[in-house]
Formats: C-alpha cells, structure tokens, sequence
C-alpha cells in the first residue's frame, strides 16, 4: 500500500504548495472519501504535533487494541502449556528439594559439593588475586619490577655520549678542538731545532714586556 | 754584582758560624756557574737569587746534573732496544725503540721508534734527519736533533738551559723493572708547569721511568721502559737500519716566521720563549688561525688566535694527562692554548693574550 496519492494531501497541509497544486489537490481531496479522510487524519496529526490541539482519541480504538492482545494472549498460553505447567505446578518446589537431596546424599554428589565449594573458594582467590595486582600496579609499580630480568649487567644507551660529556661543546666547538690538538701535535714533530736554538734568543727580546 | 754586595750586608747581621758556611757556599755556587756559563751574566744573577730561596747544597746540584749529563751521552751514544709504554689519561700507547752508533766509514747515529701495535707513525733517524713513514702516505724527513715521542728533547741537549726555571733535586734510588734506578726530579720553581721526574738506570744511565707529576705528587702522564736490551756493539738490526736511504729534508721550512704581530701577550710562564709564529691553516678544518709556540726546553705550548665561534661556553677547559686545552673568548677573537702545562696556566696565558 502506498500513501503516494496522499502526498499531495500532506503538502498541502504542510503549506509546500503552489496555487495550482493546491486547486488540484482539494479537487482531488473532494472526490473521494479516503482522501477526505485522511485529510481529517493528516490534519490532526500536525496539530497535535504542533501542539494545538489535544488529542482525543475515541473507545474503539483502545477497545480494538485491547482485543487484539487478548487473543494472541491467548494463543501464547494454550499454546506454550510446559512453561506455564512447571511455574503453575503446586509442588515444583518440593520436588526440586527432594531431587536435591537424593543428588547431595550419593558419593559423587558429595564430593563434587565439595569440589564446587572448594572452586568457588578458588574462584573467589583467583578474582581476589587477579584484583590485587590491579590495584598494586597502579600505585606499588616498582615493586612489581623488583625482580631482576637480567642480572649483573647495566642497560646502556646506544648513542654516543661524546657530546653529552661535554655539554659546553657543540659540534663545531667539537670539530675545532680536535683541529687544534692535531695541528699542535703537528707542530711540535716538525720543530726544528737548530732554528729553535737561534730563535730562543731573538724572540726573547720581543715578547717579553 | 750588586746582589753580591747585597748578600754581604746579609751576612754581616748573622752569627759568625753561619756567616762561614754561607761564604763558603756562595764561593763554591759562584766558581761553578763562572765556569758554567762564563759569557752569561743574566743567568748568574738568576741562579744566585735561585739559591736565596731554595737551600740545595751545591754538590746535589752538580750531581744531578752529572746524571742528566750521563743520560745524554747514554741517549745518544749507546746501542740498546727496548720496549715503552706511554700512559695517558686512560690512553696507553706501546713503542719498540732501538738505538745505535755504526761506525764503518763514518759516524751514524741511528734510532727507530715504532708502535707495537701497527697503523701508526714510524720514525728512524739517522743522526741529525728524522723520517715519518705512515701507512699509505709518502715517507718525509725533517732536521732535527731527536725523535719527539716521549723523550723531551732537552735530554738530547744540554738540560742546564732548564735552570732558569727548573730545579734539579737528587733523590734516593729505587728499582724499576729489577734494575737501579737513580731518580731526579725536575721541579718548576714558581709552579706554572708540571715537575718532571726522571728515573735514570744507573747502570747504563738510560731513562727507565719519566713521569709528570703535578704540585700535589700525583703522577699525570708517564712513560715506562718495560724491557732494556744493551749491546756492546750495533747489532744487525741497528746496521740494517743505518742502511736505509731516507728523504731529503727540505732545505727551508715553508711558511716560517710570517711576521704576526698583531696579538700582545702580557703574560708568559717563567723560562719559556717563543719558538716560531706564522699564519696558517689548520689541517682538518681549514680555519686560519694565528699561532705562536712556545717552549722552555722541557715541555711546549701553543697559541692560537681565530675567529669567534658562534657558541661555546668560555672558557672551555679540557685535560688528558699532562695536556691541556683552553678555550677562552676574548674580545672579538677566541684565544686557545694547548700544551702540557697545568690548566690554571693555560688559562692564565689565554686571558692574557690582548689584540695590539
């Protein structure tokens, strides 16, 4: 079922039409008793969503509804009867104790009472346990690292720490230094000492103030 | 002789005995330096005011020097080999050292130094013409008296030229390495370098121990003979050495004494003089930079005058055993010392170093 015809309907009463449309559309809306309908319809659904208007709603439609649920109601019950017998069954307690007790009193029935009470003690330790570590690695992080991973050795930085040593140096105060170093040594191989002789006695004079 | 009359007014003031020795001392003190160093009146007037201060019986003097003056003859005229181990800061460093004289038509002096441990520097020299042979590079020679590596060249001179600023104290002997060994110590008068103890085996007065030792005692940088071999004659290997044909050293040094006069240094430690200054261009970066070496016949530093760098923390202040680096920013121009003089003496020449 399509509502394509009464778009133009729901236009209308949306004020998203022109002249002609809205000529046409209440031609239309005149013609058939559906439309006229579903004019009254369309008309109350957008004053009530507009807020100006209460809606008031006749008994039949609630009545309508209610006959309805009542009969698939119904249905459910008559037709689902072993979930309704056990929950309705007078007795279904005192057979569930009794079956109980027949399974508590056989071996079997012991010891696994006894495993499940001691799994359950279990359980609690592993959830207590499991907890415990939660709440330490939040605030007690070190302790949990106690535990030496390698021993007798120390963790050491790949990158060199030339520059690091020395944190006055960069790396062209580097550069120069290691120039200056070189060429001293450089120097001091290729004195010369018959020259340092003579020179000794000459630059004397000069330098010294 | 002014200090002379000086010294006589002295003595008057004091007890007739003590006037006595006195007398006696400076008499024995003046004769020595007269023969000594007869044409060098300055150096008289410093060894008396030397002696004022520092009480050495001139006998002790006279017999340090006779071993410096035994170990010079021993460097330069026996036949040994010998292995060193030079350890600086955490550096050590090995050498094989063969010394000897071959006397077939004429007299060759021949002395080898190379590391232990290959890759390095070699030198030979053969009397007065040292070699570098280097892996890889072409073999050069250059003039001069004795092989740089760990023996102060003065040994191969006169150490006497060290009285300006040295003393020579005689100690006790002790044994290195199962021998005898005799220890001076050459000890900086006002402390602006580090001493110098030399332990000379008194056998064949070759150096079995030198030592830097700093104003606290504490040994800096040494170098230790670990094995002696001595040979009555050249060996073999010392007359296959004084075969080798080495190259010619250049007849001038390029690039020697360009007069920089630019940079006013007003304060140099005692006894040291200048040895050449020139412009040039360091190896490594290219950088042009002033330089001045100075030396006092034991020990050398150089001053360099460059450009500022962008950043660095004055003054920079490094040491690796006896050697020192600094690095002080002057006003414009950036000022570095090195050499193995303490740091407090290097910096103290660095700061004083003034654009003229």
């Amino acid at each position: 079922m399509t509502n394509k015809h009464l778009e133009s309907i729901s236009a209308l009463l949306d004020d998203e039409v022109n002249q002609s449309e809205l000529d046409s559309t209440l031609q239309q809306t005149v013609d058939t008793t559906e439309n006229v309908e579903a004019f009254s319809r369309y008309s109350l659904i957008g004053d009530v969503l507009r807020n100006e208007q209460l809606l008031e709603t006749d008994g039949s439609f609630a009545a309508g509804i209610q006959a309805a649920i009542a009969n698939v109601e119904q249905e459910v019950v008559t037709e689902d009867s072993s979930v309704v017998d056990i929950s309705s069954h007078v007795n279904w307690r005192s057979k569930v104790a009794s079956k109980l007790k027949q399974f508590s009193q056989s071996s079997t029935g012991r010891n696994s009472a006894q495993f499940a009470i001691a799994a359950s003690v279990a359980l609690v330790t592993i959830v207590g346990v499991s907890n415990i570590p939660q709440t330490n690695s939040q605030y007690s992080a070190p302790v949990a690292q106690t535990t030496p991973l390698v021993s007798g050795v120390a963790p050491v930085s790949l990158a060199s720490d030339g520059v690091k040593n020395r944190p006055s140096a960069n790396q062209m105060t580097q550069t120069r230094i290691n120039a200056l170093i070189a060429d001293h040594q450089q120097q001091l191989k290729a004195v010369d000492d018959k020259k340092e002789a003579i020179d000794t006695n000459e630059d004397k004079k000069v330098i010294e103030p | 002789m002014n200090c002379y009359f000086s010294d006589f007014k002295r003595l008057i003031s004091l007890k007739t005995f003590n006037c006595l020795k006195l007398v006696l001392f400076v008499s024995l003190l003046s004769s020595h330096v007269n023969a000594s160093t007869l044409n060098d009146v300055p150096n008289e007037k410093d060894n008396v005011e030397l002696t004022d201060k520092t009480p050495i019986t001139s006998t002790e003097k006279v017999n340090a020097e006779f071993w410096l003056a035994k170990l010079k003859t021993a460097l330069t005229e026996s036949n040994f080999q010998a292995g060193i181990v030079t350890m600086k800061a955490d550096k050590t460093t090995t050498y094989n050292w063969v010394h000897g004289v071959v006397d077939d038509e004429e007299k060759v002096e021949v002395e080898s130094i190379s590391p232990l441990i290959g890759g390095g520097i070699s030198n030979l020299r053969h009397n007065k013409v040292v070699t570098f042979i280097e892996p890889n590079k072409e073999p050069y020679s250059i003039q001069s008296d004795s092989i740089r590596r760990f023996i102060p060249p003065i040994f191969y001179q006169d150490s006497s030229q060290l009285t300006d600023s040295y003393q020579f104290v005689l100690v006790s002997k002790n044994q290195i390495g199962g021998r005898s060994a005799q220890l001076i110590r050459i000890e900086s008068i006002d402390d602006t370098t580090y001493n110098y103890w030399v332990w000379i085996d008194v056998q064949s007065a070759l150096p079995l121990r030198l030592a830097f030792v700093n104003e606290k005692s504490e040994v800096i940088e040494q170098v230790l003979m670990t094995h002696l071999s001595l040979f009555t004659g050249p060996t073999e290997e010392i007359i296959k050495l004084s075969q080798h044909n080495l190259p010619e050293p250049p007849s001038a040094l390029i690039a020697t004494h360009q007069e920089t006069n630019n940079w006013n240094m007003s304060w140099i430690p005692n006894g040291f003089s200048l040895i050449k200054s020139d412009r040039h261009h360091l190896s490594i970066t290219r950088e042009v930079s002033d330089y001045y070496l100075f030396s006092d016949g034991l020990v050398e530093f150089s001053v360099y005058v460059q450009r500022q760098l962008e950043s660095f923390n004055s003054p920079l202040v490094l040491q690796e055993g006896a050697m020192s680096f600094v690095m002080v920013r002057s006003d414009g121009f950036d000022v570095t010392v090195v050499g193995s003089i303490p740091p407090e003496t290097a910096h103290k020449i660095a700061i004083s170093v003034k654009s003229i």
